[in-house]
């Protein structure tokens, strides 16, 4: 079938590679051939005599609706204080790759409130530091656990520093460079990288060992027929089942993390302590004391947070064997690295 | 509709308010892009307004003169950024009041978000570049401690957008934005390290190793370190919109470790 559109050229072969070869065939570009065309699009006018296809613009209101870009939403940011979550939104519109970095921005979007009261809850005994024990996505953030443990990390680099510019600087008024031995001082450096690799590995790797105790220990008792996500409704009881919130890995590097706000009132009071240990030998029997004291306080935190309660239950899980054993390592590496 | 293809300039001429622009680019010579007598721009008369500054011809001036401007740019942009956040009463009460209006309408196009804006457009990384060496400098006095700052100063303005980044994801504004603010932001830091480590020092070699002088010149670290800490803190906070415990506390524990390292060391 001829196109009619090129009138002139019907029926003229040059035997020749060229135009003309194609003109019985279906034009590709044409509107009515186009596989993508609907029936909203709308046809620029062909102004240009020199264009080549004819361009098909799909309606205005579609491509709205498609590509958003996200500077222009009206998304409100939960910590600038708005009430839309922006986990939600995300959700809505589909999950994003971890290879971005907005991926991440969700375990970010907390309210000033929310880090508030689970880091109070943190402290306090017998509290939960997340909402309610039931499993929420929306619940989980990392933001605690880093720049919590990041805290601990500077007040443990900026206390010892300071306990020396008092004590030397002001109330005695030396050179610190000349009254504090060097050794002294470069210890607060080398504080510095082992705290920074202690608190790392506890806060970010022991969850994740943790956690895949926690799967295994799960898989048993599913296989043995006892309950696991729920609190046994027998009276015996006899396994303890592990909170929903610690069976995924940001869940439990949040337990973890807010499980780290104790030391930020014990490193402080150990460096006091360790800076009269030149004076009083019993000093050193003091900081042990102490740390002993913050194990029991984080042992019975990670057990809160780790076990659930109710019902009687009388049996630790196989997991907070091993909770507990690396916390015990955790505490004495402390000691030795830091003091 | 015309064919007529808008050039990519900066500045973003208009041509469509100028109809006789075609006579005027016919009657320049491209043979020598590199002319002045042949510039391109200096042949459209009247958007002369709109050609932006940042139509830098570094190619036909001297290295002092592009240094010099360099330099004037940096320091316009300091007086955006960080000179008018010094930590003062009149500062205090203003941001107080900052913060309850943009709490009760943070419309995407109230005039701070604009002029947020407008500080992004003209980010650049030479300032951040020339404050942490002068930083590293002053705090290792050209040891070997240098290279470790130098790094550690990155890392932290790294650790600080990217934190920004991650709380704000529906700001329109990059990494690189912010680690150029971040880097403006950590000019009160320059100064800490200034005073803490040369002028203090020559101030305590004039007066001699006297009790009280030492007590004093600590106490003026001390207080010099608490001054330029909440300044750095105003500034970024103002700059970057963020408000919170959970966006200024991070950037507020990065920047308190830039200041301690210049007063301990």
């Amino acid at each position: 079938m001829s196109n009619p559109k090129y009138g002139a050229l019907n029926g003229v072969d040059d035997d020749l590679d060229g135009v003309d070869d194609f003109l019985d065939e279906p034009n590709p570009f044409d509107d009515t051939q186009n596989g993508t065309s609907n029936s909203n699009a709308t046809v620029a006018p062909d102004l240009d005599t020199k264009s080549m296809a004819t361009a098909v613009l799909p309606d205005y209101s579609e491509i709205s609706g498609i590509q958003q870009e996200p500077g222009n939403e009206p998304y409100g940011n939960v910590n600038n204080g708005s009430s839309v979550n922006v986990n939600r939104t995300t959700t809505e519109r589909g999950e994003l790759p971890p290879g971005l970095i907005n991926y991440y921005s969700k375990f970010f979007q907390l309210s000033t409130e929310t880090f508030k009261g689970r880091f109070l809850r943190s402290l306090k005994i017998n509290q939960l530091i997340f909402e309610s024990e039931s499993y929420n996505p929306e619940s989980r953030e990392l933001f605690g656990a880093i720049w919590i443990t990041c805290t601990i990390v500077l007040v443990k680099f900026i206390f010892p520093g300071l306990i020396n510019l008092m004590h030397y600087g002001i109330i005695k008024g030396e050179k610190i460079s000349e009254s504090v031995p060097t050794n002294d001082r470069d210890k607060i450096y080398w504080n510095l990288i082992h705290s920074i690799w202690l608190f790392g590995i506890y806060s970010f790797v022991v969850p994740f060992i943790v956690l895949q105790i926690i799967l295994k220990d799960d898989t048993n008792g599913e296989e043995n027929g006892l309950p696991q996500s729920e609190p046994t409704g027998d009276a015996g009881g006899r396994h303890m089942t592990i909170n929903a919130n610690a069976k995924n890995l940001i869940g439990l590097i949040t337990v973890y993390g807010y499980g780290n706000s104790i030391w930020l009132f014990i490193l402080p009071i150990l460096d006091i302590t360790n800076s009269l240990a030149t004076r009083f030998k019993t000093a050193i029997a003091v900081e042990w004391a102490i740390i002993a004291l913050a194990y029991v306080k984080t042992a019975q935190y990670m057990n809160m947070q780790i076990c659930n309660r109710g019902n009687g239950h009388v049996r630790l899980p196989f997991t907070m064997i091993f909770v507990l054993g690396f916390h015990i390592i955790f505490s004495v590496l402390l000691m030795f690295t830091l003091y | 509709m015309s064919d007529y293809i808008e050039p990519d300039t900066p500045g973003g001429v208009n041509h469509h308010s100028n109809l006789n622009n075609n006579d005027n680019l016919s009657n320049v010579d491209i043979s020598n892009p590199f002319d002045d007598n042949n510039n391109i721009a200096s042949a459209v008369p009247a958007d002369s307004d709109n050609v932006s500054k940042n139509t830098r011809g570094t190619l036909d001036e001297n290295v002092l003169e592009t240094l010099r401007r360099d330099l004037f740019e940096i320091n316009s942009t300091l007086k955006k950024v960080v000179y008018p956040h010094f930590p003062s009463r009149q500062l205090l009460s203003s941001t107080s009041t900052m913060v309850n209006e943009s709490l009760s309408s943070s419309s995407p196009t109230s005039p701070n978000n604009q002029s947020i804006e407008d500080i992004s457009a003209n980010c650049d990384l030479w300032a951040p570049l020339i404050f942490v060496i002068t930083y590293s400098l002053c705090v290792s006095h050209a040891h070997t401690l240098f290279s470790s700052l130098f790094v550690l100063c990155w890392i932290l303005l790294l650790i600080m957008s990217l934190h920004m980044r991650l709380t704000k994801p529906y700001e329109n504004v990059n990494m690189i934005t912010y680690i150029s603010l971040s880097g403006y932001c950590i000019f009160p830091q320059v100064i800490n390290a200034i005073i803490s480590q040369i002028i203090f020092p020559i101030l305590l070699k004039m007066i001699g190793n006297r009790h009280w002088s030492i007590r004093i010149i600590t106490l003026l670290k001390l207080i010099t370190l608490i001054l330029c800490e909440l300044w750095s803190l105003t500034s970024i906070s103002l700059v970057t919109n963020s408000r919170g415990l959970i966006q200024i506390f991070p950037l507020g524990l990065c920047l308190l470790g830039l200041g301690w390292l210049a007063t301990i060391l």
